[in-house]
């Protein structure tokens, strides 16, 4: 992705590592607070980036929202933070109200709330519901790889879109041979997920799932788009 | 049709809504709704003949647990204009597709706000600017500046 605008709104703890992490990929980062102890926290990763900037307002605003000025090309999204959800609801809505093809994520604190934020297309994050699945998930397969395991640290998951110019588009799988100590695990393609097989052939569009060693990213990467 | 008996749903229990729960539980179904119990205690002075729910009512749940598709009126008056305006705009997702009946009055505190309800389309009561324009109206009191 080419560098974007991203504007977060409110929020502590995530809110910060989220801003850390757009500003280290090069985006531009708005984060927008009223609350002057989030914003003196947040504004200490100025120390290290010059691509943030913080705006003590309160986010509710219309007229305030409407000074932003967000154009569709430009803005990667807004991502509402708070632990409040009506707020957050209040902030996604009207940014969906005023410019209709921005995307719009927001945390969603109490689960039951999701569905009203859906309706309204407006993306969500759901922490409860992540731990949720994840704890389901390793019940029901009793599985050894759980997410909370030693391991998790070493292994990678790499999600790649395959592209028509890439080396790995209208090749069989057998024919790639992927780097040691990684494997392609899942093909999805259209809403179609499977695994695929040595004689499966990749066209561009498909997106591969791939788990490998962290230390094997690289290489796996300039495999499936270089050769 | 006047005296029909109304189901009516009450949100937030402060000042306004036990006032409001008063008024209407001589004559209608009322359910009360606080997320503190503190709150629901006004009821007891008033001999509020309805029900009270102590209710999470940060959590869109909180319509469903008051049957919310039943009611004729839902009256949303916490004193979060967030709050408000979330509710209210689920009831009207969820609730007024099922039954276009619902009529739902959402309470904006802040009068700045207002511009958000309006634009959502929602049924809402300025308390405050409906003071401001009472005393403003009051000539005798424009004279003296």
């Amino acid at each position: 992705m080419k560098n974007k605008i991203f504007y977060i709104i409110e929020g502590g703890n995530i809110a910060y590592s989220i801003v850390r992490n757009l500003l280290y990929q090069g985006h531009n980062t708005y984060y927008i607070s009223s609350k002057e102890d989030n914003l003196r926290n947040i504004l200490s990763l100025k120390a290290y980036y010059s691509n943030l900037e913080g705006i003590l307002h309160d986010p509710t605003e219309i007229t305030f929202l409407e000074s932003l000025d967000m154009a569709p090309n430009r803005v990667g999204g807004v991502i509402a933070l708070s632990n409040d959800d009506a707020l957050n609801f209040v902030i996604s809505w009207l940014v969906k109200q005023l410019y209709e093809d921005i995307r719009v994520i927001s945390l969603v604190n109490y689960p039951e709330n999701e569905k009203l934020f859906l309706q309204n297309q407006i993306e969500t994050i759901s922490i409860t519901n992540w731990i949720e699945k994840l704890i389901e998930s390793s019940i029901e397969y009793q599985t050894n790889l759980s997410f909370f395991n030693p391991y998790a640290d070493k292994l990678a998951i790499i999600e790649i879109r395959i592209k028509k110019r890439d080396y790995v588009a209208n090749k069989k799988l057998k024919e790639i041979h992927m780097p040691e100590n990684s494997i392609v695990s899942m093909l999805i393609r259209e809403d179609q997920i499977f695994v695929p097989q040595g004689n499966t052939e990749i066209i561009p569009g498909d997106k591969l799932v791939i788990f490998s060693l962290k230390s094997k990213v690289p290489e796996v990467k300039l495999k499936l788009l270089k050769g | 049709m006047k005296n029909k008996i109304k189901y009516i749903i009450i949100i937030g229990c402060g000042r306004l809504g036990s006032e409001l729960a008063k008024r209407f539980s001589k004559n209608h179904n009322v359910v009360v709704v606080d997320k503190s119990p503190e709150a629901l205690e006004r009821l007891k002075k008033y001999n509020f003949t309805g029900f009270s729910m102590v209710v999470d009512s940060t959590d869109i749940a909180t319509l469903e647990q008051a049957k919310a598709e039943k009611a004729d009126l839902i009256y949303i008056v916490t004193p979060d204009d967030n709050l408000n305006f979330m509710l209210a705009n689920a009831c009207n997702t969820f609730y007024k597709s099922k039954n276009p009946n619902i009529e739902i009055i959402a309470r904006v505190n802040d009068p700045h706000k207002k511009s958000i309800f309006e634009r959502a389309g929602l049924n809402i009561f300025c308390p405050i600017e409906h003071a401001v324009e009472e005393l403003f109206g009051n000539v005798g009191v424009e004279n003296e500046e």
